[in-house]
């Protein structure tokens, strides 16, 4: 193994007590991305807090990987519109602050 | 010690059955799962709710007990002094209840400690879980700066949880951001790893400089004749005073930038946003008698 960070997704999934083509299937709908090396499969570090997400969609919610996907994608357009919104009540505290000076 | 209707946390009737009672469950848990509401509270706070509604009716000994001493729950701890052992009970309970991995609990991010006192009282104060290794909690907090503060990167001791950490605040940082510190979250659950700790920043601002992303933004008085006739001023910058020429027959309300003397860029060594000055007029005021005389002279000169 070239770099000793990455999860081997086998232990990964032993440990989550799931199948391991759950993890396929995630690579294959392009919400994770799998590393291979040396004829094994890995995950970057960065991206187990993404997959355990997933994984409790899935196990605990009963959620497929069609609805996973379009959950990952509202998501992330939350995670935009707050970072958005988070300017616009700055820039508009700026305003009230003028406004009461 | 509130008494809490778990049948209508789950919006069911008395009557209901366990396939209704896991419906219900499944239903309100993907309404309010905290995976799918991020950095909501109320969310977070009714996905306790009916976690605890369920563990309670989801398991017959336990609904069976709640029924009969829910409305009047001081009676339990009677029950148990006559022989009641709530946990070797309920994990017996519950390794039949949850068989066939159908249900593996939505354990992760919620440890007992979630559960209200009124369960506590109820059932001893612990519930079982699945043994799968679960990461532990994220947790959520809240760090005041001042914008001063906020303008240099510093090192900042913080205590959460008991627990003390030292964490380093890059200087730029906005009001309202959220910066991850992994593994400070709560501890995992059968050896799961450790959650993560989320920081919000919350800036106080009590300087004269008004703050939009990385620029600022200041009035700069100016006296009437630098104004007029030109010259120079001193302006307050966040980090000092910098001198800078005014041009004849500046206007009030005129605006200059002073580049890179603005807030720092976040995480961006040795870039600054900009200062915009608005320059304001400073009118002078106890006039002499011969000020008057040169200004009328000068209003006529003006009106001729």
């Amino acid at each position: 193994m070239k770099n000793k960070n990455l999860i081997q997704i086998k232990q990964f999934c032993i440990y989550h007590e799931i199948e391991n083509t759950f993890i396929t299937e995630l690579h294959n709908y392009g919400l994770i991305h799998i590393i291979r090396e040396e004829n094994e499969d890995f995950l970057e570090p960065e991206q187990l807090p993404t997959v355990e997400k997933m994984i409790r969609m899935h196990y605990d919610l009963k959620i497929n990987l069609e609805g996973i996907d379009a959950i990952s994608n509202l998501l992330n357009k939350i995670e935009t519109l707050q970072q958005n919104l988070n300017t616009v009540q700055n820039k508009l505290r700026l305003y009230e602050e003028r406004e009461t000076e | 010690m509130e008494y809490i209707d778990y049948y209508k946390v789950l919006d069911v009737t008395k009557s209901a059955t366990e396939a209704d009672i896991k419906k219900a469950y499944r239903k309100l848990a993907r309404k309010y799962h905290p995976d799918l509401n991020p950095n909501d509270k109320e969310a977070e706070k009714k996905f306790k709710e009916i976690n605890e509604a369920n563990e309670v009716l989801s398991n017959p000994q336990n609904r069976k007990k709640y029924d009969k001493y829910g409305k009047d729950w001081q009676h339990a701890d009677e029950f148990e002094k006559a022989g009641y052992d709530p946990n070797q009970q309920q994990s017996r309970q519950s390794s039949s209840q949850y068989s066939g991995g159908d249900f593996s609990g939505f354990g992760g991010d919620f440890s007992g400690g979630d559960f209200s006192d009124f369960f506590n009282s109820m059932y001893g104060g612990g519930r079982s879980r699945s043994q799968s290794k679960y990461r532990g909690q994220d947790f959520n907090a809240e760090l005041e700066l001042d914008l001063a503060e906020a303008y240099t990167t510093h090192k900042r001791n913080l205590s959460v949880n008991g627990k003390n950490i030292r964490i380093t605040i890059p200087a730029g940082v906005e009001n309202g951001q959220v910066i991850k510190i992994p593994n400070h979250g709560g501890p995992g659950v059968n050896g799961g790893p450790n959650g993560d700790l989320y920081i919000t920043f919350i800036i106080s601002n009590n300087s004269d400089f008004k703050r939009e992303g990385n620029n600022l933004y200041a009035e700069a008085p100016i006296d009437l004749y630098t104004a007029i006739l030109g010259g120079e001023t001193h302006i307050n910058t966040f980090d000092g005073k910098v001198k800078i020429k005014v041009p004849a027959e500046t206007q009030p309300g005129t605006k200059v930038k002073l580049k890179g003397k603005g807030f720092p860029v976040y995480k961006k060594e040795n870039q600054f946003g900009d200062l915009y000055i608005t320059y304001t007029i400073k009118i002078p005021t106890k006039l002499s008698e011969k000020e008057k005389e040169l200004f009328e002279e000068l209003a006529k000169l003006r009106k001729s």
